[in-house]
């Protein structure tokens, strides 16, 4: 078994990137240049994928661009519902029997897809994972990148994604579209460093109650976003996820 | 990369077309009859055959639990209960052992509960709104069903869900073995669950990869796919010499192909990496692996693609089969299902064969089993999953191994 000394070993923040197509959200949040810019993928390509695969695949560009490198690295997509606009579309289909079915929004209902075709523009032959955990799905995301850390790859990218939701699949939210990314490192060490995210045994009254769903599961991601761009000094404890036994992570930045 | 701890299997159980249970689903290799018959679950407008579960075989979901009501958790929840495996008792035991918080839930799905969805999508047409029993975190999100089983078993280590198409329940156990290795948890209960639906099956159709016919996979004249459904969980722990008699996870090998969203590389370049990489995270060679079950979906380009990269990684004498014949193609479940099927292997010192099959493709030149061997030397054997996306997995079983 691994060694208990490596449980909590940080791994480093080489390069970040997000993608916040609606302007008055991204300034809202304080980030500038935050639209889609998915000019990796081919012009024929770019017009066939949905918003959820080019905000993922701008996010992870922009962490690549911030690093000096990346694009051949595994890559981890987290998502809740991925392609949920081409879903839509088919449900509508199948609802009114209207087939047969686009093949091509077919093969990009998978929740691979963003996945997919990253590897293909990019040639990345590295596993490309995609998971999801609603409102655990960035912190769940970290820890599956910090245990790839440990085990089978020094570098790794992870993505945390969603689409605008259709109105009447979640009536109560409004899910914009956004997407945050990392690019982390095994040994690096004078970088921003993230520790192993740990779940809460017992909730902590002084925690501030976040319920990420609202606007959308990957804005999970933006309190460590946060703290990257103000890059103050020290150390702090971030949480990570909404719930009765919330995941936090230790941030240290240099 | 380094090699990563052998973790005993110390629990498992499976349901599909086939029936409940690893011991129905030996038996149903040993016979190697299909059991796939037009689809009775929904009306379709063209001639398929599927790997489907009875209705009336579905559990209900326990009433406070009733908003993750999905065929899909239905499925998972019947595996969980089926007690000759034994596997929620395994699970019970883990807690007790470890504690809630140090056994996760890890799984793989690619429907998800999309079969409910397509009915609420039904009742918005007519009323203008999704029904008022339509939950999407509880039943369309990713997560839906591994956060039933969370609650069902309460368990209340990391729990997530791996979408990776065809190689989602593959991927699902790599990352529970990687759970245990880096100590994170002392326990995962992984593997998949899928079930049937319209948006796969006029899919597939779309695709122009629907065999009129039950499929014959590795055959000459194989001409596509049929759909499955079922679940296939495992329960993995961190080694114990009380487990040292269990068959073993060795090794999990994932990759991606770069080439194309629906269509393998076509000699098969991602499959040789994810295997060569099972490979040497078990510290094995390939001589050393007696049974290759096979990804074998049965379409033209799929069986061809991945016959070339076995013959990259394998020698001739190798045996090797598909079984998607038998089950039908269970997609997201399909890794867990078919890991099973080599855990069966080991269990019984047997080789499955390839059901449907009449004449294997000339072009192949591994041995392909067509019918079940029993009574054979069965030490290490692998599974191979390849899905949508370009996306490869290899996962390899043994006895333990130093």
């Amino acid at each position: 078994m691994t060694d208990t000394t490596t449980l909590s070993a940080p791994v480093a923040i080489l390069g970040s990137g997000l993608c916040i197509p609606d302007e008055d959200i991204a300034s809202e949040l304080g980030f500038a240049d935050a639209g889609v810019d998915a000019s990796v993928l081919a012009p024929m390509v770019r017009r066939r994928t949905s918003m959820a695969t080019q905000v993922a695949i701008t996010a992870l560009g922009r962490a690549c661009t911030a690093a000096g490198i990346g694009h051949k690295l595994p890559a981890i997509f987290v998502s809740s519902v991925g392609e949920i606009q081409v879903t839509d579309k088919l449900c509508r289909a199948i609802s009114q029997q209207d087939y047969p079915l686009s093949p091509t929004l077919f093969h990009n209902s998978v929740h691979n897809t963003a996945a997919g075709y990253w590897s293909m523009a990019t040639g990345s032959m590295a596993s490309m994972q995609a998971m999801g955990a609603l409102d655990d799905g960035f912190a769940l995301g970290l820890l599956e990148a910090w245990c790839q850390l440990q085990t089978v790859t020094k570098q790794v990218l992870l993505v945390v994604y969603d689409e605008d939701m259709p109105e009447q699949l979640l009536p109560d939210y409004a899910w914009k579209a956004c997407a945050f990314a990392l690019l982390l490192d095994r040994e690096t060490r004078d970088r921003p460093l993230l520790h192993r995210p740990i779940q809460a045994t017992g909730s902590d009254p002084a925690l501030p109650v976040t319920d990420f769903t609202a606007r959308n599961p990957a804005m999970a991601a933006l309190p460590l976003f946060q703290v990257l761009q103000q890059a103050t000094s020290g150390q702090q404890q971030i949480t990570l996820s909404s719930g009765p036994w919330p995941w936090q992570v230790n941030m240290v930045m240099p | 990369m380094t090699t990563l701890p052998a973790l005993p299997i110390t629990a498992c159980s499976v349901f599909s077309a086939c029936g409940l249970g690893t011991q129905s689903l030996y038996q149903a290799l040993l016979a190697g009859k299909h059991r796939l018959q037009p689809p009775r679950l929904f009306e379709i407008d063209f001639p398929a055959w599927c790997g489907e579960i009875a209705n009336e075989l579905l559990p209900e979901l326990t009433p406070s639990l009733q908003k993750f009501s999905t065929r899909n958790a239905r499925i998972a929840l019947a595996a969980i209960n089926h007690p000759a495996d034994g596997l929620r008792s395994a699970v019970e035991q883990a807690i007790e052992r470890y504690g809630a918080q140090r056994v996760g839930i890890v799984l793989g799905t690619s429907t998800s509960g999309i079969y409910e969805t397509e009915k609420a999508y039904v009742w918005l047409k007519e009323h203008g709104q999704v029904p008022a029993s339509f939950s999407l975190p509880s039943q369309h999100s990713w997560v839906a069903t591994a956060r039933f089983l969370q609650a069902e078993l309460g368990l209340e280590g990391p729990c997530y869900v791996i979408s990776t198409a065809c190689s989602s329940s593959s991927k699902s156990l790599a990352s529970a073995q990687r759970l245990i290795a880096t100590g994170v948890c002392d326990a995962v209960l992984t593997g998949g669950v899928d079930s049937l639906c319209r948006l796969t099956m006029y899919g597939f159709k779309s695709l122009d990869i629907m065999s009129e016919q039950p499929c014959t996979p590795l055959d000459k004249d194989r001409n596509g796919i049929s759909l499955g459904e079922g679940a296939g969980l495992l329960l993995l722990e961190k080694p114990h010499k009380n487990f040292s008699g269990c068959v073993h996870l060795l090794g999990c090998g994932e990759s991606s192909d770069a080439h194309h969203m629906t269509a393998p590389h076509p000699e098969g370049k991602g499959a040789v990496i994810a295997m060569h990489e099972a490979l040497a995270q078990a510290g094995i060679t390939a001589q050393d692996i007696d049974y290759v079950n096979l990804h074998a979906t049965g379409t033209v380009l799929n069986d061809s693609a991945e016959m070339l990269a076995m013959d990259q990684v394998f020698g001739p004498e190798l045996h090797c089969s598909g079984t998607k014949g038998l089950t039908g193609h269970t997609l997201g479940a399909a890794g867990g299902i078919e890991t099973i099927i080599t855990w069966l292997s080991l269990k019984h010192g047997f080789r499955p064969g390839t059901c449907n099959l009449k004449q294997v493709d000339a072009a192949f030149h591994c041995s392909v089993n067509r019918d079940s061997e029993t009574d054979v030397p069965v030490a290490f054997t692998m599974n191979n999953n390849f899905g949508f996306g370009g996306n490869n997995t290899s996962v390899i079983l043994g006895e333990q191994h130093d």
